[in-house]
């Protein structure tokens, strides 16, 4: 023993990134082990029930991960872990979802006495149909979903063995170099698809900039079925649509856009959360959309913003095979599991550090700049409490001259300037002299304004949240964030994941939060750090 | 007539009588060398439980039946006893005749002690109920399963690594977070449980640890008479700094030697009373036939002698290891099965077994087990050999010392401490393996433990820089003591963490014994002096930068820290009294050990027994109960009349003339020559037996 792994009995795993097995054993224990933190010298790896369950569904036996732990550990592994591990992964294969050719979807487990306590059990009344026989019993295909993540969270997971629903044939050819055009697929991306199709369907982690559309889109062109793709607003859905054109054999005639202002539905359609979860008088008016064609692949893009009442509403698309995309899979409200279970598990992921170093995405500093409140505003701020605390300290006029001085700091870059709050934000804009994009900008201002941004003619735009993500905005290299939605470590990582995109200078990115000091605007901001620290960004705090 | 059992000591083979001396070392007495001392001595109460706490469950089983058929007939003809296995007596009899539970009374019958039989269940209601040691073998899982000798090198020395490291976690724990100590002397389950969050660890396992800190006075009890509290010892950071090898073994030989069993302590209760972790119960934990020797400690010895027996690479389960704990000892009070499941996943837990990855609930012993295991036997025996007093189940607390060569053997499988931790930008740091002790104390100042196991995980955030400050340490000096155990370079977000957090503290200072409080803003005067939450500190402006309060430094301190002003207490009163732990002592027990004869001279005693001499000298003098019950036993034999001297409380003597019919139980039993009525007299209170020579029917010997 003298591996990079230190096994813990808490089921981390610490790897010593700086061990010549580092990366051997990083792709060893990937296919169990989820990554969780990716600082400089110890990446911290979390071995969960789940993980080993996927694992089990990829091919991967017990005895094979107690290897591999065994292989590349420190010290000597707890042998409590090792046989929990062994208990854990005995589970899988214990229940199975199967079509059963004349009564559909079935549950069947040949341990009969589990099978029997699990129908019993009141959690799970209302998922289930007539019993078979002793060892299967009839599942409402609705419930498909939910039934999972009921037994995932009872320590009892399913083998999704019922397949899919094939969806209606549509032929997608991608127009890369081995189709005579000009682009290719990187290596992580044909990973990436490959790990999706290869089991159930699944949630794919890559950073902003990486490509993710793009592997939507090659997914659709393995699938060669029609596809609903639902993303998180207008703007996204024009980026999507364009993506597929410039990437596929597909014409304009067949994807289609559902959202608020326009209703087309091809064999291509991408539609907004936002519209499927419209109401009037308690109904949802646009549900006929799920059933509008026998759709074969349901991309779910920003799957982490995916809005609580789609959980129910796509519980229906169940038997049809789904792809998750996002850059953080973090919710505050600490709903991941549940994306899990109607999605489906985490299938790929590469740390952003990785693909950084592999000039995938731009190097990116990030910093803190403190300035303290003046002393009007700090009485005021004393006074004040609950929400009212926060704007005060997150809208202070301290800011202003700080962002003054990063833009001049940065004369010959594209810079974006973030925040929460609109008055704040018009504050800003007056001040730079730099057009303001918020959700009051209507649709055509905005393409308009990202188009002239995109070219160069803007060199300043200072923009809401509607550009936390989603928005691809290749030349911004520059991001200076003044306030936030408070805590929200996925909204910062994601807003740094639009200065991203690799530069045509091979130039670097410079991430700047401007923070009030000493409130708690510094309070929220140390948690917002935490997902980027996790990952490897380090930030450089000064106080001005 | 049926020989006593005096009687046949005297006839029997030299070869028989020599096995039993040699069986019962227990019974001999230097300044008494005669035949009928040592048979009163083996038919005492006590002589006899303890030769029947030497049997197996098998021979328990028959000696049960010869009991049961002598509360009839004295003499039993084994082999027209419908109710005694006769193949089964035929092995067993050996056994009982050299524990001088036994012997054979004629050619065809055998006798057995009498007081046999109101210390085992013999009547018809005890025999109704189930015998605890009685298990359905048949449903038993007696397969046995090999473990890799791989997995058991890692399994142990996992085991090893992880029980220190989980005992130094615990005492830092209690020495950080010391608990209130209840009125009982122990602590809550909740206090427990918390603990056990803390360190990782299940309630029977950090009761064990507590229990073991406690008894190698690593904690102890804070002389605060109005919160007193278990915290760490004064010495306990020099015990656990030092060799880990020596701190496992002290742990193991704690563990074989404690007297209390967790699982009654994790439900809170004994079968006499309520329990709580830490304090010392005032009752038996057990109830159930009398113990010569502390039971948990033999069952975690008997657990050892199995788990050799099976063998390095197999293992048995959890209920074989039981049912083989009370063939063994059928009459060990501690027969639940949870004791035993405790026992072996403790063991587990040690490196001392091991498990299947497939069957946790089999076990096998590892090389230190094993090791282990043949020392103690080995100690044992020598124990014995010294110390005849522990003869006839051979076994003694003395002997539950860890053996050098298994010092030795963990000592090769432990890897060395860390001495330097690598700090993070995310304000973690991490030590990559066990780390040494004075590293992590200088890291406790300044973070908190996140996570613990082969690598410890520490976390550095603003309130743990705080309070290092506030405990007097400046920002120059945690930057240097953090830069001495760092491996790498102090990163940036560390840096600035500490000099903004005394930044922060040094713009508010409290000093004073009126608390005056001193800016450098007057802003930040202006904050305070306006925030409704400080009212109560009656604070009043003398210079733009200075205030001065109605209150104390303390109680000002206080309401700043609840209003979230960051503030710093300059200059704290004085030095603060440290109080003593006082760690428990175990009371010193005086126990009059009676001379005993040793290897050297067993046989010239022997010798000296087979002596024409010896048979016919009288018993130990009439002023003693054992020559008592030997003479009223031997009279009620014979049907011979007694006189009998009894002395009451007050010293009164009276005498009753008697017809003895049964010695057992402490008393004689028989009827009074005059009146013929049924008496019951105590042994204790009997001054003198003469017998008197007439016979129960009243026919007076002739002379």
């Amino acid at each position: 023993m003298n591996g990079p792994l230190i096994v813990q009995s808490d089921r981390t795993v610490l790897l010593e990134s700086g061990h010549p097995l580092a990366v051997e054993a990083a792709v060893a224990i990937a296919p169990f082990a989820q990554l969780s933190r990716t600082p400089e010298y110890i990446h911290t790896y979390t071995i969960t029930p789940l993980g080993l369950w996927n694992a089990r569904a990829s091919g991967h036996d017990a005895e094979s991960v107690v290897d591999v732990l065994l292989e590349f550990a420190k010290y000597p592994v707890p042998h409590e872990l090792l046989v929990d591990i062994v208990d854990i992964m005995d589970r899988f294969g214990v229940l199975t979802l199967v079509d059963n050719p004349i009564h559909g979807l079935t549950l069947t487990s040949s341990d009969t006495d589990l099978l029997a306590s699990l129908i019993s059990q009141p959690d799970l009344v209302g998922k289930f149909g007539k019993s078979l026989d002793a060892e299967s019993v009839l599942v409402h295909p609705s419930e498909r979903g939910e039934l999972k993540h009921a037994l995932l969270q009872l320590g009892h997971p399913v083998s999704d063995h019922a397949g899919y629903v094939d969806g209606e044939a549509h032929e997608i050819a991608l127009s890369d170099d081995a189709h005579g055009g000009q682009w290719h697929l990187r290596d992580y991306q044909k990973e990436a698809i490959d790990h999706s199709l290869s089991g159930e369907s699944g949630v794919v982690v890559l950073p902003c900039g990486a490509g993710k559309t793009i592997v939507g889109v090659a997914t659709m062109s393995r699938v060669q079925t029609t596809t609903l793709i639902l993303v998180t607003n207008s703007v996204a859905a024009r980026q999507w649509k364009d993506e597929i054109l410039a990437r596929t054999s597909l014409t304009e005639d067949e994807v289609g856009e559902y959202s608020g202002s326009t209703k087309e539905i091809r064999p291509i359609t991408i539609a907004t959360y936002q519209v499927l979860t419209t109401r009037r008088k308690g109904s949802y008016l646009h549900l006929e959309l799920l059933d509008a064609k026998d759709w074969g692949l349901v991309i779910y893009d920003e799957v982490h913003l995916l809005p609580a009442p789609i959980f129910r509403l796509t519980a229906s698309l169940q038997a049809r095979r789904r792809l998750g995309l996002t850059a953080t899979l973090v919710r505050e409200d600490g709903r991941e599991d549940e994306v899990f279970s109607l999605i489906g598990p985490k299938q790929y992921e590469v740390p952003w550090k990785e693909l950084e170093r592999l000039g995938f995405i731009a190097t990116a500093s990030c910093h803190e700049i403190r300035v303290r409140l003046d002393g009007g505003t700090r009485t005021a701020y004393a006074r004040a409490d609950g929400e009212d605390r926060y704007r005060l300290a997150a809208t202070s006029d301290a800011k202003l001259p700080i962002v003054r001085e990063l833009v001049a700091d940065h004369p010959d870059a594209q810079i974006l300037v973030i925040g929460q709050y609109l008055d704040q934000l018009e504050e800003i804009g007056a001040g730079l002299d730099a057009p303001v994009l918020t959700g009051q900008t209507p649709e055509s201002q905005r393409q308009e304004l990202f188009r002239e941004f995109r070219t160069g003619q803007i060199p300043v735009l200072v923009v809401s949240k509607v550009a936390n993500f989603s928005v691809d905005l290749p030349a911004a290299s520059v991001a200076i964030q003044v306030s936030g939605a408070f805590g929200s470590r996925q909204e910062e990582a994601q807003r740094l994941g639009r200065i991203l995109r690799p530069k045509e200078d091979s130039g670097s990115a410079t991430f700047y939060t401007v923070v009030a000091a000493d409130t708690v605007d510094e309070h929220f901001a140390a948690q917002r750090r935490r997902f980027l620290t996790e990952q490897g960004y380090s930030y450089d705090i000064e106080v001005r | 007539m049926s020989m006593t059992f005096s009687q046949w000591l005297s006839h029997s083979s030299d070869t028989d009588f020599e096995s039993f001396v040699r069986t019962r070392r227990d019974l001999l007495q230097p300044e008494s060398p005669t035949i009928p001392s040592l048979a009163a001595a083996a038919s005492s109460r006590i002589g006899v439980s303890r030769g029947i706490e030497a049997l197996t469950s098998t021979q328990l089983d028959v000696f049960i039946d010869m009991a049961k058929a002598a509360r009839t007939f004295a003499d039993i003809t084994v082999g027209e006893n419908r109710h005694i296995d006769d193949a089964l007596a035929e092995v067993v009899l050996p056994r009982l005749r050299d524990l001088g539970l036994a012997w054979p009374s004629s050619e065809t019958t055998w006798r057995i002690q009498s007081e046999a039989i109101t210390l085992l269940p013999t009547s018809a209601a005890e025999s109704a109920r189930a015998r605890p040691w009685q298990i359905a073998t048949s449903e038993l899982d007696s397969s046995a399963e090999t473990i890799p000798t791989a997995l058991i090198h890692n399994s142990e020395r996992a085991g090893v690594a992880e029980v220190i490291s989980s005992l130094r976690g615990l005492v830092d724990e209690l020495a950080s977070s010391p608990i209130s100590r209840l009125t009982s002397g122990g602590i809550s389950k909740r206090d427990v449980t918390r603990i056990g969050k803390t360190i990782d660890l299940g309630l029977e396992q950090t009761i064990t640890l507590l229990l073991a800190a406690k008894s190698l006075n690593l904690i102890g009890v804070l002389d605060d008479p109005l919160d007193p509290q278990w915290t760490a010892s004064d010495d306990a950071a020099d015990v656990l700094e030092g060799d880990r090898a020596q701190l496992w073994a002290a742990l193991m030989t704690s563990w074989l030697r404690e007297p209390l069993d967790v699982t009654q302590l994790a439900a809170g209760a004994s079968a006499n009373e309520r329990l709580t972790v830490l304090a010392s119960p005032k009752k038996s934990l057990f109830k159930g036939f009398s113990q010569s020797q502390p039971t948990m400690p033999l069952l975690r010895f008997t657990i050892a002698e199995i788990l050799r027996d099976i063998g390095q690479g197999s293992s048995r389960s959890a209920e074989w290891i039981h049912a083989q704990v009370l063939a063994t000892h059928p009459l060990i009070p501690a027969h639940d099965f949870a004791m035993t499941q405790a026992i072996l996943h403790t063991a587990g837990a040690f490196g001392l077994a091991t498990t299947p990855l497939q069957n946790s609930e089999h076990f096998g012993p590892s090389r230190f087990g094993v090791l282990l295991a043949e020392g103690l036997r080995e100690a044992m025996s020598d124990q014995a050999a010294h110390d005849p007093s522990i003869a006839p189940v051979n076994f003694s607390l003395e002997g539950l010392d860890v053996p050098t060569d298994v010092v030795e053997a963990v000592r090769l499988g432990l890897v060395d401490e860390v001495e330097t931790v690598l700090i993070q930008s995310d304000l973690t740091a991490v030590a990559t393996g066990p780390i040494e002790p004075r590293v992590h104390h200088i890291l406790r100042r300044f973070a908190v433990v996140e996570a613990r196991g082969q690598g410890t995980v520490y976390r550095i955030d603003a309130d743990t820089i705080e309070a290092s400050m506030q405990a007097g340490v400046n920002a120059e000096d945690a930057l240097a003591q953090l830069a001495e155990i760092s491996a790498e370079a102090l990163p940036s977000t560390l840096n600035f963490l500490v000099e903004n957090t005394a930044s922060k503290l040094r713009r508010v200072r409290v000093a004073g014994a009126r608390a005056v409080l001193v800016v450098d803003d007057p802003v930040d005067l202006d904050v305070i002096l306006s925030d409704q939450a400080m009212m109560p500190a009656g604070l009043e402006r003398l210079t733009p930068t200075v205030a001065i309060g109605q209150l104390g430094p303390e109680r000002t301190m206080h309401l700043l820290e609840s209003a979230e002003h960051h503030a710093m207490l300059h200059s704290p009163s004085g030095p603060v009294r440290k109080r003593k732990v006082i760690t428990q002592a175990d009371p010193e027990v005086h126990l009059r050990k009676r001379a005993r004869v040793d290897d050297a001279h067993l046989d010239d005693y022997i010798r000296i027994l087979r002596s024409p001499g010896a048979r016919s000298a009288p018993a130990t003098s009439t002023d003693e109960p054992l020559g008592h019950m030997d003479r009223l036993r031997e009279a009620a034999e014979a049907g011979q009349q007694v006189t009998i001297t009894l002395a009451d409380s007050h010293g009164k003597e009276r005498v009753i003339d008697m017809f003895p019919a049964t010695v057992n139980g402490g008393r004689v039993r028989g009827k009074v020559k005059t009146t013929g009525a049924e008496a019951s007299l105590s042994i204790a209170r009997i001054v003198s037996v003469d017998v008197a020579g007439g016979h129960s029917d009243g026919v007076e010997e002739q002379s």
